[in-house]
C-alpha cells in the first residue's frame, strides 16, 4: 500500500500532523494547568461555532495569497521572502486610495486592489532585477527590502496619511465605497474570498498549461534549465518576481478592505512569512496552498480561542506548525518504508 | 543637518561601532564556517534570538550570568543539531528548514516569553544578569584608543578572540582544511577518506555555538533583557558580510565592521531630528547597496572570464 506514491504522502502528512499535535500536548502537558481542555479547544473549538468557523476562512484568504506570492518564487527556486514588505508597504498603498471620496463602491474596491497589486509587483522587480541580472542573492536583498518598506511606509503614513482622529499608527477610516462586500451572512467572510478562488485557478492554469509555467517548473527542477533550454531567464525571473508581488500586494488590500476599517499595522504584520509556511507545505502548488493556509488558519483560530479561555499563549501553534513543515519538507521522512514496500511490490510482481 | 564628520570622526563612535557590530560578526563568522563547508546556515536568525532569549531566562532563574551564557549556547548547538538532523538525515532544502527554525524561533520565544513572565513584549522585570564589562589596564589610560577599545562587554573581547580562533581553525588545522574541501567538491572530500555529514555536523554547531555568542550579547550586554524578534535582522546581516567576505574571513570582518559603522551611524543620526522611520532603515539600506555592488563585480569577473 506504501508503494503507491499518493498513499504515502498522505501518510507521510498524517504522521507528520500527529508527531506535532503529540509534541505539542506534551508541551501543554508541561506548561498548562489544564492541559486536555486547552487540547481539545485548539483542536476542535473552531467546529463549535459557525461565527469560529467563519473565522478560519477570513484568516485562510490573507495567508493564502502570502503563500500562492511565495509559492511562485519558490517553484522557480527563487528564494525570495520579501512578501512581508510588499504586505505592509501595499496596505499603505490601499490606505492612500481607499481613504479618497470614490463615488462608486463597485469601482472603488477594484481600482484600490489593483494599484495595490501593481505596485507590489513593481516592488518585487526591485530584488528580481537584481537577480536577474547580477545574480544577486535574493534572499538577502529581499529582506533588508522587508525592513526598509517598513520604514519607508512608516514615514510615509506618520507624515502624510496619518488619521486625525485617533493617535497611533493609524490612517483615517476607509471609505465605505472601498469595503468589500460581506458574501456569507453570519460571518466576515467577504468577497476576497472569491478573487482568491480565481487567482487560484488562474495560478493552477498557467503554471501547468502554459510555455511560461513549464519554464517555471523546469527551471525550479534544475536551476540551468533556463539556460541551456535559450529560454530568457532575465524575463522569466522578472516576470515571476511581478506576479508574485503582484499577488501580495492584492492580498495585502484584500485583507485591509475586507476586515479592518482603517491601516492600523504599526509593526509588520508576520502575514508574508507564513506564506514561506503555506508554500513549504503546498508543496508549491497552488490547491495546496490553499489546503496548507486552510490547515494553519484553522490551528491559529483554534489556538487563538484556546488562548482566550485558559492559560497558555496562543503562540504555541507555532510548535505544530515548524514540526509539520520541518518533516513534510524533508525527503527522507519514513522513505525506507515507502522503499520497502516497494521493494516488496517489485518481487511480488516478478514472481 | 548634524555635520556626518563630527560625528564620525569621535573616538566615541569607534566605541560605538564595537558596540553594535558583535552580533553581526558573530552571525557572520558562524555563516562563514558553515557556507565553507557548503551549507548556508540561514538559521542564524532563529539561532540568535533563541540565544537571546534563553540566555537571559537562565541568568534570572540561575541568578548568575555565566550559567546563562553556557545554557544560551547549548540553545545555539540544539538548534544547529536540529536544523543538521533536517538537512544532513532526512535532506530537508537547507533554506527552506533555515527558514521553518527562524519563524519557530521568532513565535516559540514568545511564548516562552509569556509563559516565564506573563508579558509577550520583554523580560525586563525579571531581574536577569549581564555579563561584565571590562576595563583593559593601561589600554584604558591611552587617549583615543582606551575610548575606543576599552570598557566593553566581555563578549566583545570573545568576539575578537572569536576572529582570531576562527582563522587558525580554517587556515592552520586539519579540521579546518576538511571544512573547505567539503564546500568545494564534497565528492573529491570523499574520495580521499573524509566523513562528509561529520564535518558539515561539526561546521553547522560551530556556526551556531557563534550565532548563540552574537545573540546572547543581545541580551545580556547591548541590552539587559529580551524583548521580542530583539535581532531584527542582524543575522540576515552576518549571513550577507559572510558571502560577501567570499571565503575570506579577513573580508568577512571587515565587511561586518563596514554594517556596524551603517548602523552606528544610524544610532548617532537617531539623536537630531530626522525622521527616524528613515534613519532606521539605513544599516539596512547599506547591506542592500553593498550586496547589489558585491554581485555586479562578480558578474563583470563572470563575463570577463566568458562564463556569461
Amino acid at each position: 500500500m506504501l508503494a503507491n506514491e499518493k498513499i504515502f504522502q498522505a501518510v507521510k502528512m498524517f504522521a507528520a500532523v500527529l508527531l506535532a499535535l503529540v509534541l505539542t500536548f506534551i508541551v501543554l502537558l508541561m506548561v498548562s494547568d489544564e492541559p486536555l481542555r486547552a487540547f481539545s479547544l485548539m483542536l476542535f473549538s473552531p467546529l463549535t461555532k459557525f461565527r469560529y468557523f467563519g473565522n478560519v476562512i477570513e484568516l485562510m484568504i490573507p495567508l493564502s495569497f502570502a503563500g500562492l506570492a511565495t509559492a511562485l518564487l519558490f517553484r522557480t527556486r527563487l528564494f525570495n521572502l520579501g512578501t512581508e514588505g510588499i504586505f505592509y508597504f501595499c496596505g499603505i498603498v490601499t490606505a492612500a486610495i481607499a481613504t479618497q471620496t470614490f463615488s462608486n463602491s463597485t469601482l472603488h474596491p477594484i481600482i484600490t486592489i489593483l494599484i495595490s497589486g501593481i505596485a507590489g509587483g513593481l516592488i518585487a522587480l526591485i530584488p528580481g532585477f537584481f537577480r536577474a541580472k547580477f545574480k544577486t542573492d535574493e534572499l538577502v536583498t529581499s529582506l533588508m527590502m522587508n525592513s526598509i518598506l517598513y520604514g519607508l511606509g512608516l514615514y510615509i503614513i506618520k507624515y502624510y496619511l496619518q488619521a486625525t482622529d485617533v493617535s497611533g499608527v493609524a490612517s483615517n477610516l476607509f471609505q465605505l465605497t472601498a469595503k468589500l462586500p460581506i458574501i456569507i451572512p453570519g460571518t466576515r467572510i467577504h468577497s476576497g474570498f472569491a478573487v482568491l478562488i480565481v487567482c487560484v485557478i488562474l495560478l493552477y492554469y498557467m503554471l501547468f498549461h502554459t510555455k511560461l509555467g513549464y519554464s517555471i517548473r523546469m527551471t525550479g527542477l534544475n536551476g540551468d534549465f533556463a539556460k541551456y533550454s535559450g529560454m530568457n531567464a532575465f524575463w522569466l525571473f522578472l516576470t515571476v518576481h511581478f506576479i508574485s508581488g503582484f499577488l501580495g500586494g492584492i492580498g495585502s488590500s484584500i485583507e485591509l478592505l475586507g476586515m479592518y476599517n482603517r491601516f492600523q499595522w504599526s509593526t509588520l504584520p508576520g502575514l508574508g512569512f507564513t506564506g514561506a509556511l503555506m508554500a513549504m507545505l503546498g508543496k508549491n502548488h497552488p490547491v495546496g496552498v490553499v489546503i496548507a493556509a486552510f490547515a494553519i488558519s484553522y490551528l491559529r483560530t483554534g489556538s487563538d480561542i484556546m488562548a482566550r479561555s485558559t492559560d497558555v499563549p496562543v503562540e504555541i501553534v507555532s510548535i505544530v506548525e515548524a514540526v509539520i513543515v520541518l518533516f513534510i519538507s524533508s525527503q527522507y521522512f519514513l522513505r525506507k518504508y515507502h522503499e520497502r514496500a516497494l521493494i516488496k511490490q517489485g518481487g511480488s510482481e516478478r514472481a | 543637518m548634524p555635520d556626518l564628520f563630527e560625528i564620525i570622526f569621535k573616538p566615541e563612535f569607534g566605541f560605538t561601532v564595537i558596540r553594535v557590530v558583535v552580533p553581526i560578526l558573530f552571525a557572520a563568522l558562524g555563516a562563514y564556517i558553515a557556507s565553507s563547508a557548503g551549507i548556508g546556515n540561514i538559521a542564524m536568525e532563529g539561532t540568535m534570538l533563541m540565544a537571546a532569549f534563553v540566555g537571559t531566562i537562565c541568568s534570572a532563574i540561575f541568578q548568575n550570568p555565566w550559567i546563562g551564557l553556557m545554557c544560551a549556547v547549548l540553545s545555539g548547538v540544539l538548534m544547529s543539531l536540529i536544523l543538521t538532523y533536517f538537512t544532513l538525515v532526512l535532506k530537508t532544502n537547507n533554506i527552506l528548514g533555515g527558514i521553518a527554525l527562524n519563524l519557530f524561533a521568532s513565535s516559540f520565544t514568545v511564548f516562552l516569553l509569556f509563559i516565564v513572565t506573563g508579558s509577550k513584549g520583554t523580560s525586563a522585570t525579571l531581574g536577569a544578569k549581564t555579563l561584565p564589562k571590562i576595563d583593559i589596564p593601561i589600554l584604558k589610560d591611552i587617549p583615543v584608543l582606551g575610548t575606543i577599545f576599552s570598557g566593553h562587554n566581555v563578549l566583545v573581547y570573545i568576539m575578537f578572540a572569536a576572529v582570531i580562533l576562527v582563522y587558525f581553525l580554517m587556515y592552520q588545522t586539519p579540521l579546518g582544511l576538511r571544512i573547505k574541501a567539503v564546500g568545494k567538491d564534497e565528492h573529491a572530500a570523499e574520495s580521499v577518506g573524509i566523513n562528509i555529514n561529520r564535518i558539515k555536523t561539526i561546521a553547522l554547531v560551530l556556526s551556531g555555538v557563534l550565532a548563540s555568542l552574537g545573540g546572547v550579547y543581545m541580551s545580556m550586554g547591548y541590552l539587559s533583557f529580551f524583548s521580542k524578534n530583539m535581532t531584527n535582522g542582524r543575522g540576515f546581516i552576518g549571513l550577507a558580510a559572510a558571502a560577501m567576505g567570499h571565503g575570506n574571513i579577513w573580508m568577512v570582518t571587515i565587511t561586518s565592521f563596514l554594517f556596524g559603522a551603517f548602523d552606528a551611524l544610524a544610532n548617532a543620526l537617531a539623536l537630531y531630528a530626522l525622521p527616524s522611520e528613515i534613519i532606521i532603515t539605513i544599516p539596512y539600506v547599506a547591506v542592500f547597496g553593498a550586496i547589489v555592488i558585491y554581485s555586479i563585480f562578480e558578474w563583470r569577473n563572470r563575463r570577463a572570464r566568458g562564463e556569461e
